[in-house]
């Protein structure tokens, strides 16, 4: 089989666990509730929005140039974003013939049934054994990724994945052209897929406004995550999840401002874009000086970047060149062009 | 008020701290008169340092009783600053170093006597016990090479207190701490000749040796030593402090203290392990010397300074033998923040604190591995 023709078969395998009407597609329904603790509403919208399994023939051209040749892959999933292990997988098979996938321990459903549905494709492994001439596509904090750079044996290529988030980059303009429900709506979508644990998942929002519009933004968000938490009810986030919050939220009370609804919260402060919000419905509106420079200073932990309209387009494009750039509302659908993340490839 | 009135009543307020301080080496002081204070304290810090202010408000706390105050996460002095002064009345600011964060926490301190007293009051129980004197040297850098370090101002406070002679060469005892032949790490490595130099003074003044080091700065030691022995002197004490987290060779603590007690000719109890924070100005300690227990990874808090174990996810204190984040309520903050959060966790054991390592963040942010997955693969 060629990479392409590898590739579209994994397709078709995610096609199955999209479908709800196949029995692997009930079964993926089933039992990722256990393993990923998202709502049935949240696993619903994952497998049928954010998997991709209609991707044109320019994307699936791009997913094949973006790897090398290499002897054996492996790969090392996450358990954050449960669909991203198609992608992963579907990178490693454009590469390779022989691909060896090890899922993750909290998260070890989805792989396992991709591979049932797509028998003999590639193999799930317990073990890391890669050998010179193999790759290894893993994605994990820069130091975890450095520790495994120094444990590999020379000739394996690892492509490495780090930390990274998403912004996005809204302007007073945007509110009155969209309308509030729209703009935070879109906004809000965006961050309750998978509970906002995704490398692309939105935590900061850029605001080059004053004090009036920070705070009507952060109310309207409010009232969006109440909205959408109609349609996507909010899932389980782990006891680190919940500790991640509680430092956090006392963190923003100390800095700014941080209102918490039944579906999700949002803090305010000014400038301050060291503080990331944990996972689990919380976006945080910095109020800042220059969105586009603070885009470029944020850039090389920048792994998506959302607006409104194309008015700050390109200027966003050069400053933060290798992040992915969409509208609002598509920073959870990135092409399957390569890498979800592209800064590492 | 006005900066030098807000100045006025933080001095008064060390003032008590000290007297606290100095009050409870002769006897242990009443739990009220600790609340009484931290009060005081906590009111100034609620008025005055904006960051704290804030907490309170947005918890709505009344300071009717310091279990219901707020603590302030130790991420917060990296964010902005904490303290009750504008930056032109600092005496110096100490930043965090040796973490993981991607940025440097300030201290920022309006007077340094208070640390001072505190520091040395506590070094004094945990470190010399019965003994009044000692001679002293540090594996760290001269001050002057690190202005922004308080275990090198809190080292050069112990220099000065608990050391009678000037070394040969020195000006004067009291200021021994200006002596680069006490600071024994540069550029070049641990100075092994000036450490041996100084067992051979100490052992001529008929007295302990008090080396005071970081643990990394200890391990480098015994590589340079070798198959080395270097016996210091009959009583003498070796404080370890700091870990090696984010480093890439974590050091084994039971390992550490059992190799430098050989090498070193001393006993392993008499390998005193300190924490501090450079977002506290008290210290915790073994208590071998202190409390009589010898038990590696106790620590004991001085009377001003209190710590308790809190629930990672609701904040409130733990159940007895639970595991829960430090909170530490710190009288010796006077101008930054009373009571501080750290991500260390922690189980209260009789009077005592086990320190447990660190809270693990939630995986990070996005497409992470556990990195114990990865670890476990890279391993195989």
């Amino acid at each position: 089989m060629s990479p392409r023709e590898r590739v579209l078969q994994l397709v078709g395998a995610a096609r199955r666990l999209a479908d709800p009407a196949d029995p692997l597609g009930q079964r993926a329904r089933r039992e990722l509730a256990s393993t990923t603790g998202l709502s049935p509403q949240g696993i619903e919208v994952a497998l049928t929005q954010c998997l991709e399994t209609s991707p044109s023939e320019a994307e699936l051209q791009a997913l094949c140039a973006s790897v090398s040749l290499s002897e054996r892959g492996w790969v090392l999933l996450s358990a954050n974003v449960f669909t991203a292990a198609h992608r992963a997988i579907a990178l490693a098979l454009a590469a390779s013939d022989d691909v060896r996938v090890r899922p993750s321990r909290r998260e070890p459903v989805f792989a396992r049934l991709l591979a049932e549905a797509a028998p003999g494709l590639f193999a799930v492994s317990e073990q890391l054994e890669p050998q010179p001439g193999d790759t290894v596509w893993a994605y994990g904090s820069d130091a975890t990724l450095a520790g495994l750079q120094r444990s590999l044996a020379p000739g394996v290529t690892l492509k490495a994945h780090g930390e990274g988030f998403g912004v996005v980059v809204v302007q007073e303009q945007d509110a009155a052209e969209m309308g509030w429900w729209p703009l935070c709506d879109a906004i809000v979508r965006d961050a309750v897929l998978f509970e906002g644990r995704g490398c692309l998942s939105p935590r900061l929002l850029l605001v080059n406004a004053a004090d009036p519009f920070a705070e009507r933004l952060s109310q309207e968000l409010l009232l969006a995550f109440d909205r959408v938490a109609q349609a996507i009810p909010r899932g389980a986030l782990q006891r680190d999840e919940l500790a991640d919050v509680s430092w956090y939220r006392e963190c923003i009370f100390s800095l700014g401002e941080y209102h918490c609804h039944a579906g999700g919260s949002v803090a305010r402060v000014r400038g301050n874009v060291q503080l990331l919000p944990p996972p689990g419905r919380v976006l945080q509106v910095c109020q800042v000086e220059q969105e586009v420079n603070t885009v470029n200073m944020l850039a090389p932990r920048l792994t998506s970047v959302a607006r409104v309209g194309d008015r700050l387009a390109a200027a966003l494009l050069r400053a933060a060149p290798r992040a992915r750039h969409c509208q609002l509302g598509q920073m959870q659908r990135p092409a399957f062009d390569g890498p979800a993340d592209p800064r590492g490839s | 008020m006005s900066e030098p009135q807000v100045l006025l009543r933080s001095d008064a307020l060390h003032q008590q701290v000290q007297r606290f301080v100095n009050a409870s080496l002769q006897r242990p002081p009443a739990a009220h008169e600790f609340e009484r204070l931290a009060l005081e304290i906590a009111a100034f810090q609620a008025q005055y340092c904006a960051p704290v202010g804030r907490l309170f408000a947005a918890h709505g706390t009344r300071l009717a009783a310091l279990a219901l105050l707020p603590a302030l996460p130790s991420d917060v002095f990296r964010l902005t600053r904490v303290a009750v002064h504008a930056p032109a009345a600092d005496t110096r600011v100490f930043r965090t170093s040796g973490t993981t964060a991607a940025h440097s926490g300030l201290h920022p301190l309006h007077r340094l006597d208070t640390y001072r007293v505190a520091s040395v009051a506590g070094g004094r129980l945990a470190l010399l016990g019965r003994v009044q004197r000692a001679t002293v040297v540090a594996l760290l850098p001269p001050p002057a090479d690190v202005q922004h370090s308080s275990l090198a101002a809190m080292c050069g406070f112990f220099m000065d207190a608990f050391d009678a002679c000037p070394l040969p060469g020195e000006a004067a005892a009291g200021a021994c701490s200006q002596s680069a032949r006490r600071w024994l790490v540069s550029s070049q490595g641990i100075d092994v000749q000036r450490l041996r130099e100084a067992v051979v003074i100490a052992n001529q003044r008929s007295e302990p040796l008090l080396l005071l080091s970081t643990s990394l700065a200890l391990l480098a030691l015994l590589q340079q030593l070798g198959t080395e022995r270097l016996p210091l002197p009959p009583g003498s004490v070796v404080m370890q402090t700091g870990g090696s987290k984010g480093r890439v060779h974590e050091v084994d603590p039971d390992a550490l203290r059992t190799q430098l007690a050989r090498a070193l000719g001393i006993e392993p109890s008499r390998v005193i392990s300190e924490y501090g924070m450079t977002e506290l100005g008290s210290q915790m300690y073994e208590g071998h010397l202190w409390h009589g227990r010898n038990e590696p990874g106790l620590y004991f808090a001085p009377p001003w300074l209190r710590v308790t174990a809190v629930d990672p996810v609701s904040l409130q204190p733990c159940a007895a033998g639970q595991v829960g984040l430090a909170r530490f309520v710190d009288l010796t903050n006077v101008d930054s923040a009373l009571i501080v959060l750290s991500h260390d966790l922690i189980r209260e054991e009789d009077g005592a604190i086990r320190l447990l390592g660190r809270q693990a963040s939630s995986p990070l942010r996005g497409c992470s591995l556990l990195s114990e997955a990865l670890l476990e693969g890279a391993a195989q």
